[in-house]
C-alpha cells in the first residue's frame, strides 16, 4: 500500500516536471526577440538608405537648376535619420532583451530537471550499491531522482513566472515605447521620417523632373523612362514602410506575449507566441541573401 | 521623457509648408511656368531636408528616453541568471556527493 502511494506520488510529480507555460514560450520569446533586433538592423538601414538617396537627388536637382552659382557639398548636406549612437543605443536595448529572454528559456529548460534527475539518480545508485544492493534502497532512489527533477523544473518556472509577473509592467512600456518610436503608421515616429524622405526628396524629384520633360513626341521615350522610374520609387517606398509596419508589429507582438504569459493565459499566449514564430520565420526569410 | 515640444512645432510648421509649396506647384504647373514649377519642387526638396533633420533629433530624444526604462529589465536579468546559478550550484552538489558515494564504496571494496 504504502509503495502504490509512492508511485502514485512519483506519476503525480513527473506531471508536475512537464513544461508549463513559461518553459513553452520563453524560447520563442527568445527568438522573436533576436528577429525584431535583426529586422531594426535592416529597417534603420533602409531608413538611411533613403534619406541618402532623398539628399542626393536634392543636391542634383539644385545643380540643375539654373544660377550662378556654383555648387557646393558638404557633410551636413546628408542627413541619417538614425545617427550612429542611435543605432548603438537600440542594439544595447536589445542586448538586454535577449539576456532577459535567454536567462528565461535557461532557467525553465526541461534540460536541466533532466540534469538534477540524473545526479539525483546517480546519488540513489551509489547508496543502494553501498547498502548491498538493496531494492528498496534503489526504487526510492528513482522516485528521488524524479522527485527532485520535479521539484527542480517547477522552481524554475515558478521563480521565472514570478520575474515575468514583476517585471511585465516595465516590459511592456518598454517594448510598447519602442513600437511607438518606431511609428504605428507613416504618420508617426520614425515611419513619419521615412515616408517623408520618399515623399518630399526621391518621389519628388521624380515629379519635379517628369514636369520638366518638354512637350511633345520626341519627348515619349524620356516620359516613359521618368514614369517607370517614378513608379519603381513608389513601389520601394511602400516595401520600405511596410518593413516599419512589420517592425512596429513584431515590438507589440512580443509586448502581448510577455503580458500573456505574465498573466498565464496560455491560449493567448500560444497565439502572440505563433504569430511571434510567423515573425521571426518572415524577418529570417527577409535576411536571407537573395 | 516628453517630446521636445519645439520639435513637433517645428515639424508642423515644415509639413503645413509642404502643402503650401505643393498647391504653389500646381498652380505654377497649370500657368506653364517651367521656372517656377522647378524653383518651387527645389524648396519643397529643402523642406523635406529640414524635415529629416529633426526626424534625427526627435529620434534620438525617443531612444534616449527608452534606455530610461531599461533598468528593471537588467534587474530582472540579474535575478534570473542567480536562479540559475543556484540550480547549477546544486547539480554540482548532487554529483559531489555522488562522487563521493562511489569513493566510499571503492574503499569499502578495497578494504574487503
Amino acid at each position: 500500500m504504502r509503495w502504490c502511494l509512492v508511485a502514485l506520488l512519483g506519476l503525480w510529480l513527473s506531471g508536475c516536471a512537464t513544461p508549463g507555460v513559461v518553459s513553452d514560450a520563453a524560447p520563442e520569446l527568445y527568438r522573436g526577440t533576436i528577429a525584431a533586433a535583426a529586422q531594426t538592423e535592416e529597417s534603420f538601414a533602409s531608413a538611411n538608405a533613403s534619406a541618402r538617396q532623398a539628399d542626393v537627388e536634392r543636391l542634383l536637382l539644385a545643380a540643375e537648376s539654373p544660377g550662378t552659382a556654383l555648387p557646393t557639398i558638404g557633410r551636413n548636406d546628408f542627413t541619417e535619420v538614425v545617427a550612429p549612437e542611435t543605432s548603438a543605443d537600440w542594439r544595447a536595448l536589445f542586448a538586454a532583451l535577449e539576456g532577459y529572454t535567454q536567462n528565461l528559456v535557461s532557467l525553465t529548460d526541461p534540460a536541466v530537471s533532466g540534469d538534477v534527475s540524473a545526479a539525483l539518480k546517480e546519488t540513489g545508485d551509489s547508496l543502494a550499491k553501498l547498502a548491498g544492493n538493496a531494492p528498496a534502497l534503489g526504487r526510492t532512489a528513482e522516485l528521488a531522482a524524479v522527485l527532485g527533477g520535479a521539484i527542480a523544473q517547477s522552481a524554475g518556472e515558478t521563480r521565472a513566472l514570478d520575474v515575468i509577473r514583476r517585471t511585465d509592467p516595465a516590459f511592456n512600456d518598454l517594448l510598447t515605447s519602442m513600437a511607438k518610436a518606431i511609428g504605428a503608421s507613416p504618420e508617426e515616429g520614425l515611419s513619419a521620417t521615412v515616408a517623408s524622405s520618399w515623399d518630399n526628396g526621391i518621389l519628388q524629384a521624380d515629379r519635379t523632373r517628369y514636369g520638366l520633360i518638354p512637350r511633345g513626341p520626341q519627348s515619349t521615350p524620356a516620359r516613359r523612362q521618368a514614369l517607370e522610374t517614378y513608379l519603381a520609387h513608389v513601389e520601394a517606398r511602400d516595401a520600405s514602410l511596410k518593413q516599419m509596419a512589420a517592425l512596429h508589429r513584431s515590438l507589440q507582438a512580443l509586448a502581448a506575449a510577455h503580458r500573456a504569459i505574465a498573466q498565464q493565459r496560455d491560449a493567448d499566449a500560444r497565439a502572440w507566441i505563433d504569430r511571434l514564430e510567423k515573425i521571426a520565420d518572415d524577418a529570417a526569410a527577409a535576411l536571407k541573401p537573395k | 521623457m516628453q517630446p521636445n515640444p519645439d520639435i513637433r512645432d517645428l515639424k508642423t510648421f515644415l509639413y503645413s509648408r509642404i502643402d503650401a509649396l505643393r498647391t504653389a506647384e500646381e498652380k505654377a504647373a497649370l500657368r506653364g511656368d517651367m521656372e517656377a514649377f522647378r524653383a518651387i519642387g527645389n524648396q519643397i526638396e529643402e523642406v523635406g531636408h529640414r524635415i529629416r533633420m529633426l526626424g534625427r533629433v526627435e529620434f534620438a530624444d525617443a531612444t534616449a528616453a527608452l534606455k530610461a526604462k531599461l533598468d528593471p529589465i537588467n534587474a530582472a536579468r540579474a535575478e534570473l541568471k542567480k536562479a540559475i546559478d543556484e540550480i547549477d550550484k546544486l547539480k554540482a552538489f548532487v554529483k559531489s556527493v555522488s562522487k563521493f558515494l562511489a569513493l566510499v564504496d571503492k574503499l569499502i571494496d578495497l578494504l574487503a
